[in-house]
C-alpha cells in the first residue's frame, strides 16, 4: 500500500462496503480496526473483552435469568456442568472460554467463578462409523486445561449395558419397530443380543431417506450427552453452538416439522429419569468470524480437520441432504448478509407454541403436541406408490384408504419430527449411503424390525405385557 | 530465491484447514510477482485473488472444495492479512506486499 492519504472506501470496495463507517474501531475510536463483525469494525485490543462479555452475557441469562447483580453470593450451590465437545472449532473455543472464565488459572473473577460448580468434558466418539478418532487430541486438550475428560462411544446408544450404567430403566427388552405400518408397532426381536455397532448401522440403514441420517446422528449425540449429564448429576449441558450453526439447526428443525419444539434449539430443559438437565449454548450469538478470531488470537488448535465431520462418511451418493443444503444457504448468508443470520435465530426465539406439550417424545425427549403423529399416520398410507399400484390393477375403482391400523405403536409417543424421520417418503433410501451398505450385513432387517436406541422402550400395561409374552411362556402349573 | 519477478509471503493455517495443506500450520511461499491474466482479470501485480488460485493449483491436492469456492475461499474461512480482516483491505483485490502474512482460519466444518 502506498504512504499517501488512505484510499477512500470506494477505492477499496468497488462493489459495496462490508463495513458501515471508517476503518477505526467503534469501541476505542482511536485504533485502526482488525475485524469486521456485522458491518462494525473492532480493533485487536478491544475484541477480547468484547467477546468474553458476549459469552458471559449469554451464559448468565441462560444459567440464572433472575440472578442478582454480580458480587452477591448465590444461595443455591452452583450447578455442575458438562461440556459437550465435538472436536470442531466452536467446541475448542467453548473449552477455552470456560477455562478462561471459570478457573483460577484462567484468571476468572472469583465472584464469577461461583456461577458454575465442577466442570467436565464429554465427547461422543463416532469413530465406529469410519471417521478418525479425536479422542487422543481432545484428551490432550482437556489435560492442558485441567478439565476431566470422558469419552462415550456413539454405539452405546444401542448397548443395553450402557442403559443400566446411566441409570435408565433396564427392565424392558430392546425395542424393535415395524416401519411398514404407519403406527410403527413394536415387534419382538428375533435376533438375540447383538453387537451395538451392527445395531447402530441397522438403525441408520433403516431410515427411509438418507437426509435423515445426519439428523438422526445429531439427535443420538444429543441424547447420549444428556443421559451422561444426568447420570453424573450434572444439571447443565453446555454446547458450543455458534450463531450460524444455531440458525442451521433451527431451519432444519422447521424443515422436518419440529416447529412445536423450536424454542428448544436455543435453550431447553430436558426431564430425564434422574432429573432435569438444562442445555445452554453460550456461543449462540457468536458469528463465524468471531470464532475464527478467537481461535487465531488464542492460537488454539482444532482436533477435527475440515475433512473430519462425522457425517461426511455418511453422505449419500448424489444429491445433498437437507442439512447440507441448509448449511450452504446459511453460511452463504453469513458472508453476504451477516445480520440476517441473527434474525433467523431471534425470530425463532419468539415462536411460542399455541398449546401446551401433551407428552415428551420417546426418541428425542422434546415436547410433542397432542396427537402429533395421528394426522400423519393417517395420511402416510395414501402415498403415491399406493395410489399407483391400485390404479394399475383396477383403473375404474377409486383408491380406497385402508383403515388405520388399530394396534398401538411407537408413533403414539413420538414427536412429529422424529416420526417424519422414521416414515418420510420421497427420499432415495439410506441404502444409497455406501458406508452403511457395506459391512453392515450382520443384522438382517425385515424379520427383526428396526432396532431403537436403548432409551426408547415399549411401555406396556400389565395386561398387554401378559398378552405379549404369553405366547412365549411355558405352562408350569 | 526472491527477485523482482517473485514475491515471498507467509501463510498461516488454523481451525482445522491445515489438514488440506500437509498439516503444516506455517508455510513460506514464493509466487510470481505478476499475476497472469485469468478470466476477466488482466495481468496485474499479484493479489489475493491470484494467491488463492495459486494455492489451489500448487498446494491443494484433493478436496479443493473444502478451501476454494470459485475465485475466493469457501464461506466460513476467515482471512486475515497482517492480523487484519481482509474485508478491511480490499479482499481479493488486495495487492500482496513482500513479507505479508496471510492467515486462513476455518470456522465451520461442512460435509
Ligand atoms: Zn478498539
Ligand atoms: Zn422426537
Amino acid at each position: 500500500m502506498s504512504c499517501d492519504a488512505p484510499p477512500s472506501t470506494e477505492d477499496l470496495m468497488p462493489r459495496r462496503s462490508r463495513y458501515d463507517r471508517g476503518q477505526t474501531c467503534i469501541k476505542c475510536k482511536s485504533q485502526r480496526g482488525n475485524l469486521v463483525i456485522k458491518h462494525t469494525v473492532y480493533c485487536s485490543s478491544c475484541l477480547p473483552a468484547m467477546l468474553v462479555r458476549k459469552f458471559r452475557r449469554a451464559l448468565s441469562t441462560s444459567l440464572d435469568p433472575a440472578a442478582p447483580s454480580r458480587g452477591t453470593p448465590s444461595r443455591t450451590p452452583p450447578p455442575d456442568v458438562i461440556l459437550g465437545l465435538s472436536g470442531g472449532p466452536s467446541s475448542v473455543v467453548l473449552l477455552d472460554l470456560v477455562w478462561k472464565c471459570f478457573s483460577a488459572q484462567g484468571s476468572g473473577r472469583k465472584d464469577e467463578r461461583r456461577q458454575v460448580g465442577k466442570v467436565r468434558a464429554v465427547h461422543i466418539d463416532w469413530s465406529c462409523l469410519g471417521r478418525a478418532s479425536l479422542v487422543e487430541s481432545l484428551k490432550e486438550n482437556c489435560d492442558h486445561y485441567g478439565i476431566d475428560f470422558t469419552v462415550v462411544r456413539g454405539e452405546e446408544a444401542f448397548e443395553p449395558a450402557w442403559r443400566n450404567a446411566v441409570g435408565l430403566d433396564g427392565s424392558a427388552a430392546d425395542a424393535h419397530i415395524d416401519l411398514s405400518s404407519a403406527r410403527l408397532p413394536f415387534v419382538p426381536s428375533l435376533a438375540g443380543p447383538s453387537d451395538p455397532v451392527a445395531t447402530l448401522r441397522a438403525h441408520l440403514r433403516s431410515l427411509p431417506t438418507p437426509t435423515s441420517v445426519p439428523a438422526t446422528l445429531h439427535t443420538l449425540t444429543r441424547l447420549l450427552l444428556l443421559h451422561t449429564a444426568s447420570s453424573s448429576d450434572c444439571s447443565v449441558l453446555m454446547l458450543g453452538t455458534s450463531l450460524p450453526r444455531l440458525s442451521i439447526d433451527l431451519l432444519e428443525t422447521v424443515a422436518y416439522g419440529g416447529g412445536f419444539a423450536l424454542g428448544a434449539e436455543r435453550e431447553e430443559i430436558v426431564r430425564t429419569s434422574r432429573g432435569d438437565v438444562k442445555i445452554v449454548r453460550p456461543l449462540r450469538d457468536w458469528s463465524l468470524k468471531e470464532l475464527g478470531w478467537w481461535l487465531y488470537s488464542r492460537q488454539l488448535s482444532v482436533p477435527r480437520g475440515v475433512n473430519g465431520k462425522p457425517t461426511q462418511a455418511l453422505a449419500p451418493t448424489g444429491g445433498k441432504t437437507i442439512g447440507k443444503l441448509t448449511e450452504d444457504f446459511v453460511i452463504g448468508l453469513e458472508r453476504d448478509y451477516p445480520s440476517t443470520v441473527s434474525t433467523i435465530s431471534k425470530t425463532a426465539a419468539k415462536v411460542v407454541p399455541a398449546e401446551e406439550a401433551a407428552y415428551t417424545c420417546a426418541y428425542c425427549l422434546r415436547p410433542a403436541q397432542k396427537d402429533a403423529t395421528r394426522w400423519k399416520a393417517g395420511t402416510a398410507i395414501m402415498s403415491l406408490p399406493f395410489l399407483i399400484t391400485n390404479a394399475a390393477t383396477d383403473p375404474l375403482t377409486p383408491p380406497k384408504t385402508p383403515p388405520l391400523p388399530a394396534e398401538k405403536g411407537l408413533a403414539d409417543s413420538l414427536c412429529y419430527s422424529c416420526y417424519t424421520h422414521l416414515t418420510a417418503r420421497g427420499g432415495t433410501g439410506a441404502g444409497k449411503i455406501p458406508a452403511l451398505a457395506s459391512n453392515g450385513g450382520l443384522v438382517t432387517l425385515g424379520e427383526a424390525g428396526m432396532p431403537m436406541p436403548v432409551w426408547v422402550q415399549q411401555k406396556l400395561t400389565e395386561e398387554e405385557m401378559r398378552e405379549s409374552i404369553g405366547g412365549f411362556l411355558l405352562e408350569d402349573e | 530465491m526472491e527477485d523482482e519477478k517473485t514475491i515471498t509471503v507467509k501463510l498461516v493455517f488454523g481451525g482445522g484447514v491445515e489438514v488440506l495443506f500437509s498439516n503444516k500450520r506455517n508455510q513460506s511461499i514464493t509466487i510470481p510477482a505478476q499475476a497472469p491474466a485469468s478470466g476477466s482479470h488482466p495481468s496485474r501485480p499479484a493479489d489475493l485473488r491470484y494467491l488463492i488460485l495459486w494455492m489451489s493449483e500448487s498446494l491443494l491436492t484433493d478436496r479443493k472444495e473444502l478451501f476454494v469456492d470459485g475465485e475466493t475461499v469457501r464461506p466460513g474461512i476467515l482471512v486475515l492479512v497482517n492480523d487484519t480482516d481482509w474485508e478491511l483491505e480490499g479482499e481479493l483485490d488486495y495487492e500482496l506486499q513482500k513479507g505479508d502474512e496471510v492467515v486462513f482460519i476455518s470456522t465451520l466444518h461442512g460435509g
